[in-house]
């Protein structure tokens, strides 16, 4: 399989994953009550294409606001793509949040301190 | 505080409509300028006590409101769940509400990274970050009913001018 998609629900994100494409997207709520039933197709798709995507990748990250357990469900899936990160020339984590939104900006900066992980911010 | 709002809603409660009031509460705090930059932070305390209404209750209706007085933002979720969710819901509240700034961070960050869900989905990280991001007064009232339930009474106020004082 080399796409997983999702639509948008109110409740959870947009999920476009597409190894033949340079941009990786997940954007909008994350609220849903069983996060990891719900991030773990999304952590099993990068773990089982880590052969496959392009060098230069992004994977673009814009959340509108997401509960606590899609936090640690996140947390594992970008833990993931920095793993990819560490092997694949270019590839990178991209962060975006909209201008007043300091929490979500902490938020990502978090990730990437625990993480240790090297993730663009990008203001919106 | 320029405007004042209060919120209420009794009923079920599912995903769509979590995210209707969480939205619905994030548009309100846009008018609140102290509170702009701390909008999605004060989303997050309505999102994780109904989380908690949701996940450990026992699917009757719950009641939800939030209201803005005073430059205080007021979150209240009261719902039905069993002995047991009731009672390690105010265990947990009275442990957190007890640590210190640090041994709360401290603890979030070890629960982030463990990759442990109950089996209710739940993290394990709820109140831990209402806390964190500034809540002042987290209280959980829990009383046996007469039919054998639980009733749980979650709130959080939460003091605007803390926010205005961290931009």
């Amino acid at each position: 399989m080399m796409i997983y998609k999702l639509e948008q629900t109110k409740s959870t994100p947009l999920i476009a994953l597409d190894v033949n494409e340079n941009i990786q997207r997940l954007e909008g709520i994350s609220i849903p009550i069983d996060a990891y039933e719900f991030y773990k197709p999304v952590a099993d798709f990068i773990e089982s294409n880590k052969e496959n995507f392009k060098s230069a990748s992004e994977f673009q990250f814009r959340l509108t606001y997401f509960n606590t357990s899609s936090s640690k469900a996140i947390f594992n899936v970008l833990h993931k793509i920095n793993e990819l990160c560490k092997s694949i020339p270019g590839m990178k984590i991209v962060w975006e949040y909209e201008e007043d939104d300091d929490f979500m900006l902490e938020s990502g900066q978090e990730f990437g301190d625990l993480l240790n992980a090297e993730i663009e911010f990008r203001k919106n | 505080m320029e405007k004042s709002h209060h919120f209420t809603y009794e009923g079920n409660l599912t995903d769509d409509l979590r995210s209707f009031m969480c939205t619905t509460l994030k548009q309100a705090m846009s008018d609140n300028e102290p509170a702009a930059k701390r909008i999605t932070k004060l989303v997050g305390f309505a999102v994780e006590l109904l989380d908690n209404a949701q996940r450990y209750g026992n699917g009757t209706k719950v009641e939800f409101e939030w209201k803005t007085e005073e430059n205080e933002l007021m979150i209240i979720v009261k719902n039905v769940s069993t002995e047991q969710n009731a009672r390690t819901l105010k265990n947990q509240a009275e442990r957190i509400s007890a640590l210190q700034i640090t041994e709360i961070e401290a603890e979030y960050k070890s629960k982030l990274m463990n990759q442990d869900f109950n089996e209710s989905g739940g993290a394990g990280l709820g109140l831990l970050q209402i806390m964190k991001n500034g809540a002042s007064n987290l209280r959980i009232n829990v009383q046996e009913m007469n039919n054998g339930s639980w009733m749980c009474v979650s709130s959080v106020l939460v003091p605007m001018n803390v926010f205005k004082t961290n931009i």
